[in-house]
């Protein structure tokens, strides 16, 4: 029985994005509804007609219901899919919930909702077994109940469930464990999970898709769909991801000695050249660097923050020192006589270093500023 | 550098050119009286050198523009480093600029000028307002005001020196600058508040956190309203599920149904109760019945054997009774005798007193009708007697006015008076009459003296005035006396004087007639007569009564009264003795009554024997009867208790079957209570959906860890804004301090001059804040003026040496600085001012001009400038 669906998970619709600007938010919340046609895309091309998507379908329990009407619209809009939707711990299927309201306000013909551990069936011949949360975080398995559900041969049967597999270590928001085993011990042909933002073979039967469109700066690799081929019920299944990310979210650290030392990431940039405008950067800096050094770095990083859609920038780790150079190009007389004192402040083993650090970097800032001839 | 001439045109007071050349560049004095334009050359000095001949400064222009108007022109001939220059500006109008090299010929114009001058200026640190010390007029007590306002003078003056020599004002631009946006960031109290951005970020911080805070209590709540919401999602499935319904309605049911036997019969056993204690009732009050009967007939007996006992005592009590009765009645007999004849005898007593009164009553009546009588009379008379008082003094008045206008007249007439010499023949006459010898006429009027045989004597009365008038008058007079005379009803005023005398005593005499009237008869005379009739009327006739004697018949009267006395108080004790006995028989029939009465009672209601045989033989039976029927209460009762639950029992089932019912209505209730509740939680959550409380949480805390990184990062900025400042301020103290020395010890030998063994202290700003001497210490605000204006000068001659020993050597001008300095500091200053003199020029202008000859050094003029 060959079966094709798409695996999906975490869309987290209703994302605020408060951290950021407010005209950047929008933008961000926008693309989380735009990774729904993204995805039928990628269904379309994959030759798959259901979609599976495991829980966190929204951000929070409380999203509006016009949020939730465009959701509904736009799932309704592609009409040759349908799509299966499981509640998680962002979204738990509760009364008063976020689903609640969706089925009192009736839904598409193409969405069906899976708010309660029944088998249901997903075409001839394959049963989707789905674990949907009720509560926030719970001490119990929610797919403990598929062991105990038996289908007549042949059957494939998909697991579909949100939380954390144990002994993997992720680091998903939910506080539910789940058996990797289970798709083993239950007979499933594939156990679709949830919760973690980034795609992850657990094992050949369990994969975490990620979340479509990233949401944060990751340690994992968001922004992918999973297409599954599964050929019979005890076949392995094949899964190839599917990009689907609007925006790219990338984390770089870097250990930088003098602004120089930002050309990698400063090429990097250039070569993505229009697809800049949908980067998203947070560059972590790490190293030692002239107060020269560092007013220059300033420049260059507000430079390549002007090429991405967003750079934050984390320079905490960045220690700046004055150099002889930099002492010198104030002169002799008071600013030098200052900036001296400073300094020895800044390397001396006290509380006040860190204060005297910034002080000196300010000094350096002003007396760079009446050179320029202009404030700053 | 060195001033070697200075040129005005239209500066000031100047509006001829003048000029004072010649200057040595040493010891230069300019001495000369009030208004002679020292100041204004001072300004003219600093014009030329600091301000641009295009300057926009026009109140530092304007103010040396003469009052007639013009354009200022100055020109200064100076000397730096050997080299002689000129400097010529004009500004205002057609403003210009000139610098020329007095040796090579080179000249500058314009802004080249200025640029050049600047350069020349800066010396070789490369500072402005490097080339000039001085001190105005009053300007040297300014400058040793307190720390606050010295900075701005004395610091000003030494700092920018300080500056040059530093690091060409770089750091003061970097420290105003870390100032600035300090200030920009926090207040300068102590300790400093947040102001401008910092606290725009800490109030954005406050207002996130606290919204933070809200949208998590309402996060809390939504979150609360979904776990409601479960719980009455189950109850409700609960309380609606059949099966409890329906167990519930059958326990309530069989509940009610075991109540209600048991109510049934407690009720039988409470009507059991009832009739046993009926029973018991009809049983004791027929034994009551029986023994009231029997007590009955026992007292019948008593009774009648008492009243055969006291018969005899009866008819003894009736006898005494009579006899008191006969006694009283005997009493009473001759008290009353006794008290008709005393009445009789007051009787007569009485009516002799009342003939008495009588009499004496129409003596009064007698008199008083005498006076009414009289009082007639008198009235009638008085009546007749018209001489009133009143009349008689008009008549009086009269009469005196009569008399003057006589007299007046009789003055103004003439007196003639005859005298008939001895052996007269002839005779006077006067209208006929022969006048007297002797005889005086005074006529009123012209007379003739007929003298016989001689002729006639007209005599007239003198020419009076008012002789018309008095005349006239005298004949009213008279007119008005005749009438009065006769209203009077006299002839004569003789006679109205006596005529009034005799009313006056009929008056008096009517007057007196009155009073004794009125005591007589206070209510009048008919009121008199009335009582005396009435008094006769009351007289008994007399004729019956005038054989006894009074006397007699009051000794009478007193002996029947203690008859009388003697027989009442016998009649009382006989009729207290009645009264006693009396109450004794009524006591005993009392007694007697009442037991007839009780006889007569029982016998009627016992009835004969045998009525009252049969009757205690029914009585008996009915006894028996009762108890009988008691017996059966008693075992109908106790089997109904057998039956009926006891109290905490039957009270126990009602509470259950109430209960049960009660938990029926309370499902019902709750049912519908929890649907009502449902529908407002289902309404809030939508509106807590229509909010999305927790993305605005997630929103706001996202928003919150922004604002505090930046409030933190801004705390961190304003501590090393507040290092920096600090070190700042450190540095140049520090560097203050540095040349502070150098001044110090350029200002020691000036000081050992004017003020030795003193010490001068500096504060902050490098101004001059307290003179030592010894172990005292003085504020320079304290000091006296002249002391203060010697220490200014002390100052600026010590930094023109440091400035002469370590950069360019600039002039010092003093501008009638030492005023208020005595004779002794001021030679001591001299001195001062000529070894100052030796490394610096030193310009003096000053209006002492004898003072100022001991200063020596090279005076100068104002002349004329030759060419401008």
């Amino acid at each position: 029985m060959r079966f094709a669906f798409i695996h999906t998970a975490d869309w987290q619709i209703g994302k605020r994005f408060g951290a950021f600007e407010a005209e950047k938010a929008a933008v961000l919340r926008e693309q989380r509804l735009g990774a729904v046609d993204r995805l039928a895309d990628a269904a379309r091309a994959s030759g798959a007609a259901t979609v599976l998507v495991a829980g966190d379908v929204f951000d929070s329990e409380t999203v509006t219901d016009a949020l939730i009407a465009r959701l509904l619209s736009r799932l309704k809009g592609h009409n040759n899919l349908v799509w299966h939707l499981l509640s998680g711990n962002h979204d738990p299927a509760r009364a008063g919930g976020v689903w609640e309201a969706i089925v009192a306000g009736g839904l598409p013909e193409n969405v069906c909702l899976h708010l309660s551990s029944q088998p249901a069936e997903l075409a001839k011949g394959v049963v989707l077994l789905p674990a949907p949360l009720t509560s926030k975080s719970t001490s119990c398995d929610p797919t403990i109940w598929m062991d105990s559900v038996s289908s007549p041969d042949g059957i494939v049967r998909i697991g579909l469930a949100h939380g954390s597999v144990q002994g993997f270590g992720s680091d998903g928001g939910a506080n539910v464990p789940i058996d990797p085993a289970r798709a083993q011990s239950a007979g499933l042909a594939y156990l679709a999970l949830g919760d973690w933002h980034g795609v992850k073979r657990i094992s050949d039967h369990v994969w975490y898709s990620g979340t479509p469109e990233p949401d944060s700066f990751p340690d994992n690799e968001p922004g992918y769909a999973l297409a599954v081929h599964i050929d019979d019920a005890k076949a392995t299944p094949k899964v190839e991801r599917i990009a689907t990310a609007h925006f790219t979210w990338t984390r770089r650290r870097k250990t930088i000695s003098c602004a120089d030392s930002l050309e990698a990431i400063e090429k990097e940039v250039s070569q993505l050249g229009a697809e800049a405008s949908r980067h998203l950067m947070g560059l972590s800096l790490a190293g030692s660097v002239s107060l020269a050094e560092f007013a220059r770095i300033d420049d260059r990083l507000a430079k390549l923050g002007s090429q991405l859609f967003h750079l934050a920038p984390d320079l905490s780790g960045v220690q700046t020192f004055a150099a002889g150079s930099d002492i010198d190009a104030l002169g002799s007389g008071m600013l030098a006589t200052v900036a001296t004192r400073l300094k020895g402040m800044a390397e001396s083993p006290t509380e006040d270093r860190e204060v005297a650090a910034r002080a000196l970097r300010k000094l350096f800032a002003i007396a760079r500023s009446a050179e320029a001839g202009g404030p700053r | 550098m060195k001033i070697r001439a200075i040129r005005l045109k239209e500066v000031g007071r100047f509006r001829e050119p003048v000029a004072l050349e010649g200057l040595t560049g040493g010891l230069d004095v300019l001495a000369g009286s009030n208004e002679l334009g020292k100041s204004t050359i001072l300004k003219a000095v600093k014009l030329v050198l600091f301000e641009q001949h295009k300057s926009k400064k026009t109140k530092t222009v304007e103010v040396l523009r003469p009052y007639a108007g013009g354009a200022p022109l100055v020109e200064l001939e100076f000397e730096i480093d050997g080299k002689s220059w000129r400097i010529r500006k004009q500004f205002l109008a057609q403003a210009s600029a000139e610098l020329k090299d007095l040796q090579s010929g080179r000249v500058w114009r314009g802004g080249d000028a200025e640029c050049e001058l600047s350069k020349l200026l800066s010396g070789s640190a490369g500072a402005e307002h490097f080339a000039l010390l001085w001190v105005e007029q009053g300007d040297s007590l300014k400058a040793l005001e307190p720390a606050a306002m010295m900075n701005g003078a004395l610091y000003a003056a030494i700092e920018a020196e300080v500056v040059a020599v530093a690091d060409g004002g770089a750091a003061r631009i970097a420290h105003a600058k870390v100032k600035q946006e300090l200030a920009a960031l926090v207040t300068s109290h102590n300790p400093p508040r947040p102001a401008g951005a910092y606290k725009v970020i800490l109030d954005e911080r406050r207002d996130l956190r606290q919204q933070c805070q809200a949208a998590r209590d309402r996060l809390a709540r939504a979150q609360a309203r979904l776990d409601h919401l479960a719980d009455l999602r189950a109850r409700a499935a609960q309380l609606s599920d059949p099966e409890v319904v329906t167990a519930r309605l059958a326990a309530a049911n069989a509940m009610r149904a075991a109540f209600d036997e048991a109510l049934k019969a407690r009720e039988k056993c409470r009507h059991s109760e009832q009739a046993q204690q009926s029973q018991e009732e009809r049983l004791v009050a027929l034994r009551a019945a029986l023994e009231s009967f029997e007590c009955r007939i026992t007292d019948l007996a008593k009774l009648e054997d008492e009243a055969r006992q006291d018969a005899p005592a009866m008819n003894e009590m009736t006898r005494r009774v009579a006899d008191c009765q006969a006694r009283v009645v005997e009493c009473r007999r001759s008290r009353d005798e006794i008290k008709a004849s005393l009445d009789t005898v007051e009787g007569r007593l009485k009516a002799l007193d009342l003939a008495e009164r009588a009499k004496q009553a129409a003596e009064r009546l007698q008199v008083a009708r005498g006076l009414a009588a009289e009082h007639k009379a008198l009235a009638g008379e008085i009546a007749n007697n018209c001489a009133e008082e009143g009349l008689v003094i008009a008549v009086r008045r009269e009469n005196a006015s009569l008399e003057t206008i006589k007299a007046r007249l009789s003055a103004a007439a003439p007196r003639v008076s005859i005298v008939y010499a001895d052996g007269a023949k002839s005779e006077i006459r006067v209208e006929g009459r022969v006048l007297k010898d002797g005889e005086t006429l005074n006529p009123c009027k012209p007379i003739a003296l007929e003298i016989t045989g001689v002729g006639v004597v007209t005599v007239a009365p003198g020419q009076l005035e008012s002789l018309g008038e008095d005349q006239s008058n005298l004949a009213a007079h008279e007119e008005e006396l005749r009438a009065l005379l006769k209203r009077a009803g006299a002839a004569s005023i003789d006679e109205a004087e006596r005529r009034l005398g005799q009313r006056r005593v009929l008056e008096a005499r009517l007057a007196e007639a009155s009073i004794q009237l009125k005591a007589l008869a206070p209510n009048g005379l008919e009121c008199l007569e009335r009582a005396h009739a009435e008094s006769f009327s009351d007289v008994p006739p007399i004729k019956d009564m005038c054989h006894v004697a009074q006397a007699d018949l009051e000794l009478r009267s007193r002996e029947l009264e203690d008859e009388l006395g003697d027989a009442e108080r016998q009649l009382v004790k006989m009729e207290q003795e009645q009264d006693q006995v009396g109450k004794d028989e009524a006591g005993l029939s009392a007694r007697v009554h009442e037991r007839d009465r009780r006889i007569e009672m029982l016998s009627q209601s016992l009835g004969d024997q045998a009525v009252r045989k049969r009757e205690l033989e029914k009585l008996s039976v009915a006894v028996a009867e009762a108890e009988s029927g008691l017996n059966a209460a008693v075992r109908d009762l106790a089997a109904w208790r057998e039956k009926a639950p006891e109290d905490a029992r039957f009270d126990g089932m009602k509470a259950d079957a109430e209960r049960a019912e009660g938990a029926l209505a309370d499902a019902e209730r709750d049912l519908i209570e929890i649907r009502r509740e449902e529908a407002g939680i289902e309404g809030e959550l939508k509106a807590d959906r229509a909010g999305d409380v927790s993305a605005c949480l997630a929103e706001l805390e996202d928003k919150l860890a922004s604002v505090e990184t930046r409030t933190q990062d801004m705390a961190d900025q304003i501590q090393a804004l507040q290092l920096l400042d600090r070190e700042f301020s450190v540095a140049t103290s520090e560097t203050r301090e540095r040349f502070a020395k150098p001044v110090l010890d350029r200002l020691a030998p000036y000081m050992s001059i004017v003020f030795p063994e003193a010490r001068l202290g500096f504060g902050d700003g490098l101004a001059p804040k307290e003179l030592h001497r010894g172990d005292d210490s003085e504020a320079l605000g304290n000091l006296s003026k002249g002391t203060q204006e010697q220490l200014a000068v002390l100052v600026r001659l010590g930094f023109g040496g440091l400035l002469a020993e370590t950069a360019s050597p600039a002039p010092l001008i003093l501008d009638d600085a030492l005023v208020y300095s005595d004779d002794r500091r001021i030679e001591r200053m001299f001195a001062a001012l000529k070894r100052a003199a030796n490394s610096h020029q030193v310009l003096v202008l000053t209006c002492r001009e004898s003072t100022f000859a001991a200063l020596g050094g090279h005076r100068i003029a104002i002349g004329a400038w030759q060419t401008p």
